[in-house]
């Protein structure tokens, strides 16, 4: 089969997070799966041809695993490992459910493997175009010592020729990527803890984005969540680092919410299914591997940039 | 199918198969043949087959009296005047095509334009909603009232189903786990549900003596 090119998706899923990466091979990987009824498992039963090379699990809430039995069962026998973090009690009911079924799916064969997701760890890598997918975080210590879920959550890296590109942040704080990542100034960073990292407050935030650095920040978020994620501070630190903010569905945060609608309808332009539930702001991200640097739909991103002006607040560009 | 029980939609019209009705919304001299007449047509709701598709305006249909054919404005779709009661299946086939080729990004430059065009005008989310395959789902029912029945979903939340929607889960005693092929609707609220069996219960499966069996990178 002829070599394809790297393609990131981070897909629109809801509150939740789940990102596809299309592998050179025709492969996938899937990052974090979203939450129960969104659109990923469909999608793959529509798309039966497609042999998923491994899931990796950064964190165990229901917004990150919550399809995962939905996503088994509709690849199935089509999976290669299945990466997971022991993030909580052996006791919680949601969690052994989780383990149960990853149990029941090893030996049906419906996954091949099942790995514990500890860094360092290269998933993926691929020598023609110089790129690899890392765990940077948790080792098995931390994973081990971590007082929450959310302090043990994954943190992956996309690279190419050792250049950080993406960095996916799961849940985890933003003190924990600028310790891993620093100095790293990946094109794009998702999250963390869709827009409301729980360090966000503190004064020393800023200084670790701008250790960080990154271009964009994905806050892969729901219009109906109720934390209301993504935080006014944390998009405003972002801004002052340097970095711009997109958020997949739009948020009461910049439009009343009464008057939320689907801002493009980028789904359909990218022929991704669109969820259940919520608005669309940028909707999915579609980055493509050309010539060393991810690119993304320009006439989106521009037809983006100028529907946002209409909302009441948008948080991603009015002064502060 | 309705996208959620008690969540109030819009009604499906299935006068799609008829002949078209239109409203006239430009005209022109009767001696100039050549300038299309342009009219509305009075319906947003396709369906054929299998398919339905809601667009967000009425779209414009334009009559050319040289050449006896109708061009559905912005669909780049012509048609003979005696193919008018096609429009549905027209529209719904244009849709398709162009939906199946995003979807392999296999859209030429041309077509690309017609993609932007076309699903800006339709209600894509609710398409892909009533579209979509049923999928696997696991949960547990958790009591029945004569009215309704409460699910318990495998990850944590909890919902409450009329009868009419979950009519299979009457299978189920109040306390036992299922596994099932569901889909869902707006809000994620269930929509149907099917092929429902009965599961072991998580509460008999000790975490314990199930994570002893549990491949390490550690070992």
């Amino acid at each position: 089969m002829a070599q394809q090119p790297l393609v990131v998706e981070f897909w629109d899923v809801g509150q939740g997070d789940c990102s596809v990466i299309h592998l050179p091979s025709g492969e996938i990987i899937l990052i974090d799966v979203g939450p129960r009824g969104n659109p990923i498992s469909g999608w793959l039963i529509s798309h039966g041809n497609i042999r998923v090379h491994s899931i990796v699990l950064t964190h165990n809430d229901a917004d990150h695993i919550g399809a995962l039995n939905a996503v088994v069962d509709g690849a199935r026998s089509r999976i290669g490992t299945v990466y997971f973090l022991e993030d909580r009690s052996r006791k919680d009911d949601v969690f052994v459910r989780l383990v149960r079924r990853l149990d029941t799916a090893k030996k049906c064969g419906e996954v091949t493997n099942i790995r514990r997701l500890e860094a360092p760890r290269v998933l993926w890598s691929d020598s023609n175009s110089g790129s690899s997918l890392e765990v940077k975080f948790p080792p098995v210590l931390s994973n081990i010592m971590a007082p929450s879920a959310n302090e043990t959550a994954g943190v992956l890296s996309l690279s190419i020729h050792s250049a950080v590109k993406i960095l996916w942040a799961s849940d985890t704080t933003i003190e924990n990527v600028a310790a891993q990542c620093q100095g790293s100034r990946p094109e794009y960073l998702v999250g963390p803890h869709h827009g409301a990292p729980a360090d966000r407050g503190d004064k020393r935030a800023l200084a670790w984005l701008k250790s960080v650095s990154p271009r964009k920040v994905v806050v892969s978020v729901g219009s109906g969540n109720d934390y209301k994620h993504p935080q006014v501070n944390y998009i405003r630190d972002v801004r002052t680092s340097g970095g711009a903010v997109v958020c997949t569905q739009l948020t009461p945060r910049c439009e009343n919410k009464r008057k939320l609608r689907d801002v493009i309808k980028s789904h359909a332009r990218l022929g991704l299914p669109q969820p259940n539930s919520g608005f669309t702001c940028r909707g999915p991200i579609r980055l493509t591997l050309e010539g060393g640097d991810f690119v993304s739909n320009d006439t989106l991103d521009v037809e983006h940039a100028v529907s946002i002006l209409k909302l009441k607040s948008p948080r991603c560009v009015e002064p502060f | 199918m309705i996208l959620a029980p008690d969540i109030p939609t819009e009604r499906a019209s299935y006068l799609a198969n008829e002949l078209p009705r239109t409203v006239e919304v430009s005209s022109s001299s009767q001696f100039d043949l050549d300038v299309p007449i342009e009219a509305e047509l009075d319906q947003r709701h396709f369906a054929f087959g299998e398919y339905f598709l809601i667009l967000e305006r009425y779209p414009t249909i334009a009559y050319y009296r040289r050449t006896y054919e109708l061009e559905i404005r912005g669909w780049n779709v012509r048609l003979p005047w005696q193919r008018g009661g096609e429009i549905s299946r027209e529209i719904i086939r244009k849709f398709l095509f162009l939906l199946r080729k995003a979807e392999r990004k296999e859209l030429s430059k041309h077509e690309e334009r017609e993609w932007e065009e076309i699903s800006r005008q339709a209600d894509y989310r609710r398409f892909c909603v009533e579209h979509a395959p049923a999928i696997f789902t696991e949960g547990r029912l958790l009591a029945a009232t004569p009215a309704d029945l409460e699910i318990e979903w495998h990850d944590g939340t909890k919902e409450v189903v009329p009868r009419s929607v979950a009519k299979s889960l009457e299978l189920l005693n109040p306390g036992e786990s299922f596994t099932a092929l569901a889909n869902f609707g707006e809000g994620n609220k269930l929509v149907s549900i099917s092929q429902v069996a009965p599961a072991p219960s998580a509460e008999v499966i000790d975490g314990e003596t199930l994570w002893r069996s549990w491949p390490s990178n550690r070992s």
